[in-house]
């Protein structure tokens, strides 16, 4: 008996999802079948995780960001074995190589830069020197960017008075090994696993629900839920529901990427790399036993091949595979949650991947699954609620991305010539008029990137604040260049105590494949 | 300009957070009612932050401001009804599940009322300044009486001080050139104009549009738009908040259009909370905001509560204003039934046991 009590109190169990079908095994369906089961699988509730081995997964998305390690806690996951079973690294930042003019680089940490003073912000201060030479770049005043030149990583100090505490950590790993990482998780909390292809989707004949998926084989799966993570098929949100997609392609032109790993070569970095090129841009991301990499770029400004000429000529390592093409459109699912079927991870969308933003959307659709798990009655409530969140989380995360094309001095290929001058978002050029003003971040509750990460982007591509905070001419410029030689001083001899990220690593999570 | 909170607090907040050596702060100060309250105001919890900042003790709002600490805000509205926002949870949550899910869950006969700490003690009059171990969690606000509040105000604002009966402003292009008092000319570089506490009763020759607080280099403060702002708190926190966005965005003489922007777009935002709070308390949500119509269709079905950007009220002060309005969950989020049923029964039973003790406890010391 649910309710000992009170009978009409509790949910009426003919209301209660029981089935949930989760088809695709690629990290969204591991990742959603793993944070379903540690959280609803103690209520009863059935999940089912149907996958195809034959079909195999993308494949890539080996760079995250920090609140990942939030989800792996929150599900009972241990930190070392989940990084020596991925052969993953720590990643404290990006860095941006060419973006606001050949030659340029900057990283945006994961952590913020200096410290604030009586409410103005420090780089108000910074700004305000900028010309001083003695300031130095932004960077310097950073402490997981000052980690990142050195190659030293260590966790950060939860102790709020100590420079340790002032940045966070995300990991990169091998993308083909977390889901059958998670699959073990989630099998030991009762998912259950079928292999088989999926050929046809049945919908209910009046109200054009899905009633349930049928293999290859004839099996039929029914569900009272289904979450599509069929990758960039979405065979149940637009196969079978017809969805319909938003393009931002006119946005984020970027629609094709050729990936190739090769041999780990130098210092094991801590952060990842894109380096913008003539059409597009290349990462980097070093794992414990090789190095993956990739080239993204808009058809319509380059060939496959030549795509593909840039990114191994610029491997610092041994090719290890054929470099393999991936096709994508930009964009979102127009609803991510459609009649009793949500879409979770490439089936719901892709902003591409330049700031490691899907894995979180992967997360976040979790989460708020989770937040708004409804029962059969309260499906639209939940829906509706829940549609309007994601949907406002992908549109912030598609404005930070586009700032990255668009503040850009480059001028050197149709590409950059495009992106620099194309029409943006109101909601992004109000946030950059904001902050060229007087270097105000735009203040929001929500969505994925705080006021850290527009500073480092908007500065990183010269995007130089006419003015700053009036109050900054309070302290006198000698007592403020004093400051920052004194912080600047800090950091590094912070940044200097700490252990290699590659000794950290090797003491901490080693990976059997390195061996 | 004024001589309410709403004039004083911009003073002393300025006085606080800029120096004397390089600002001069003017309070052109008007006659005339300093209010809109009884008497008394309600200081929210977040208050504490601005004492803070203005180097105000404690015991210095209990000696010159007569203050008495408070655990919930009390409002009177209409047909003699009364409502009480607490300043503290509902029960406890547990496993990332909000209390009131467990407790509908629970089938407690009890009303989620009684496991409200904060609530249980202001409906006894009885205080402790933080919870016992293992009780609700609460923070706690003052009421104030409003002219002893002004006085402290006012000592901690060293500003240069004008009294005068007639205050008319004159602008050319939507900036303010200067204000004349009783025939005397005043210049400044900002302008905040606080003569009208109450926004409905705004008649100056400065057209303020809705959203548009600050114009130029005039920024209006108003504190309460009603009574329920008064008696909920949202008097003082307006102001306290308008301190802080202006802070966040401090202008220099050349009034940066985007910043003014950005002001009046957290401004309006923040507006719309109140207002969606205020129609709910006055049961007038017919033809509401998409927000409130949202917020109340979430609560209803299941107890969740949409928490918006800049949200405004705590989830407790919704909770409690859903429950007053006659707006029942009909309904628990499924993650509850994560408790085994028995143990969450027994765990509610001796919540409110402990709560009732807390407040017995304290009841026989008074
Ligand atoms: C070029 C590129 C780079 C990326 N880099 C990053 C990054 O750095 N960071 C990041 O966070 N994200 C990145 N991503 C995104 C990331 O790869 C995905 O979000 C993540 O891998 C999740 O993919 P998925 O599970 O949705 O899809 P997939 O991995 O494609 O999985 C789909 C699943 O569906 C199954 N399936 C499909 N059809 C059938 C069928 N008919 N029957 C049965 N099963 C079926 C497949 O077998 C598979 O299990 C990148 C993506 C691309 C394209």
């Amino acid at each position: 008996m649910l309710n000992p009590k009170s009978g009409t109190d509790t949910i009426n169990k003919d209301d209660m999802i029981e089935n949930i079908v989760i088809v695709g095994g690629g990290t969204a369906g591991w990742m959603t079948a793993a944070g379903l089961s540690s959280m609803l699988g103690e209520t009863g509730l059935k999940i089912t995780l149907i996958e195809s081995e034959a079909i195999g997964i993308v494949g890539v998305g080996e760079a995250t960001l920090p609140h990942i390690k939030f989800f792996n806690d929150s599900i009972g996951i241990n930190e070392a074995e989940f990084m020596a079973a991925t052969a993953a690294t720590f990643k404290l930042g990006i860095e941006f190589v060419n973006w606001g003019r050949v030659g340029d680089s900057y990283i945006h940490p994961f952590g913020e830069f200096g410290l604030a003073n009586d409410g103005v912000g420090f780089h108000h201060y910074w700004r305000s020197m900028m010309d001083d030479e003695a300031t130095g770049a932004l960077d310097e005043y950073s402490l997981p960017i000052i980690a990142s030149g050195m190659a030293k990583f260590k966790p950060p100090s939860e102790d709020m008075r100590s420079v340790h505490s002032t940045y966070r950590y995300a990991y990169q790993f091998d993308a083909t090994k977390y889901a059958p990482f998670l699959r073990k998780h989630g099998e030991s909390r009762g998912v259950k696993r079928i292999e088989g292809i999926l050929t046809q989707v049945h919908l209910h004949p009046e109200n054009g629900d899905i009633t349930s998926v049928q293999l290859e084989n004839g099996d039929i799966i029914r569900g009272d839920l289904f979450i599509d993570c069929t990758g960039f098929r979405g065979l149940l949100t637009q196969g079978a529901l017809e969805t319909g997609y938003d393009e931002w392609t006119n946005y984020l032109p970027c629609d094709r990427a050729v990936a190739a790993p090769c041999s780990s070569h130098g210092p094991l970095l801590p952060y990842t790399r894109a380096t913008a090129d003539t059409a597009g841009w290349r990462w980097r991301i070093p794992l414990q036993h090789r190095t993956g990499n990739g080239h993204v770029y808009s058809s319509q400004f380059i060939s496959d091949d030549k795509a593909q000429k840039a990114l191994v000529d610029a491997l610092d390592g041994a090719l290890l595979s054929e470099p393999r093409f991936l096709r994508f459109t930009t964009g979102k699912r127009k609803k991510l949650w459609n009649r009793n079927c949500i879409s979770i991870g490439l089936s719901g969308g892709f902003l591409e991947p330049l700031e490691s933003t899907s894995i979180y959307l992967i997360q976040e659709g979790i989460t708020k699954l989770l937040e708004y798990f409804p029962n059969k009655n309260t499906l639209a409530i939940d829906r509706d609620e829940y549609n309007l969140l994601m949907d406002l989380e992908f549109e912030r995360v598609r404005d930070f991305l586009i700032l990255h094309y668009h503040a850009t001095q480059r001028d050197d290929s149709d590409f950059w010539n495009y992106m620099r001058t194309m029409k943006i978002p109101d909601s992004l050029s109000e946030k950059m008029e904001l902050f060229k003003a007087r270097g105000r971040v735009a203040a929001y509750d929500r969505g994925l990137f705080l006021q850290p990460s527009w500073i480092a982007v908007y500065l990183g591509q010269r995007i130089i604040p006419n003015k700053w905070d009036d109050r900054v001419a309070l302290l006198p410029k000698k007592e403020i260049k004093q400051h920052l030689a004194g912080l600047k001083q800090l950091m590094k001899q912070s940044a200097q105590q700490m252990p290699s990220h590659a000794d950290y690593i090797a003491q901490y999570c080693p990976s059997k494949a390195v061996a | 300009m004024g001589n309410s909170i709403e004039a004083w607090l911009p003073a002393a907040y300025c006085c606080a957070r800029l120096p004397s050596d390089d600002y001069q702060i003017i309070l052109a100060e008007t006659k005339g009612n300093t209010g809109g309250s009884d008497g008394d105001i309600v200081a929210k919890p977040s208050s504490k932050n601005l004492h803070h900042v203005l180097d105000i003790a404690e015991h210095d709002l209990g000696s010159k401001a007569h203050a008495r600490p408070a655990l919930a805000a009390s409002i009177a509205i209409d047909n003699g009804l009364h409502i009480d926002l607490p300043f503290g949870h509902y029960g406890i949550d547990r496993e990332g599940i909000e209390f009131q899910h467990l407790w509908k869950y629970s089938g407690s006969q009890k009303p989620l009322s009684e496991f409200n700490l904060a609530l249980a003690m202001h409906k006894a009059s009885v205080f402790l300044p933080e919870p016992p171990k293992g009780a609700p969690v609460y923070n706690y606000g003052y009421m104030l009486q409003e002219e002893g509040y002004i006085n402290l105000l006012k000592s901690k604002a060293r500003a240069t001080h004008i009294t005068a009966d007639n205050i008319t402003l004159q602008q050319s292009n939507g900036a303010i050139d200067k204000v004349i008092c009783d025939g005397e000319s005043l210049k400044a570089d900002l302008y905040i104009d606080a003569r009208h506490y109450n926004y409905a009763a705004t008649n100056t020759n400065v057209t303020y549009t809705d959203g548009n607080a600050w114009q130029h280099n005039h920024l209006r403060i108003t504190g309460g738009f009603d009574m329920l702002d008064h008696q909920s708190g949202m008097r003082l926190h307006r102001i306290q908040m308008a301190m802080e966005r202006l802070f966040k965005l401090w202008p220099d003489r050349e009034f940066a259009a985007v910043e003014i922007a950005e002001y009046n777009r957290l401004e309006a935002s923040q507006s719309l909370h109140i207002n969606d709070m205020n129609l709910l308390l006055q049961q007038q949500t017919q033809g509401c905001s998409n927000t409130l119509a949202r917020k109340i269709k979430l609560f209803e079905t299941r107890g969740r509560i949409a928490i918006e950007d800049y949200e405004i009220y705590s989830k407790a002060e919704w909770i409690a204003a859903f429950c007053a309005m006659g707006i029942n969950a009909k309904n628990y989020d499924r993650l509850a039934h994560r408790i085994n049923s028995d143990t969450l029964a027994q765990w509610i039973e001796q919540l409110q046991v402990a709560i009732t003790n807390v407040i017995e406890q304290l009841s026989d010391k008074k």
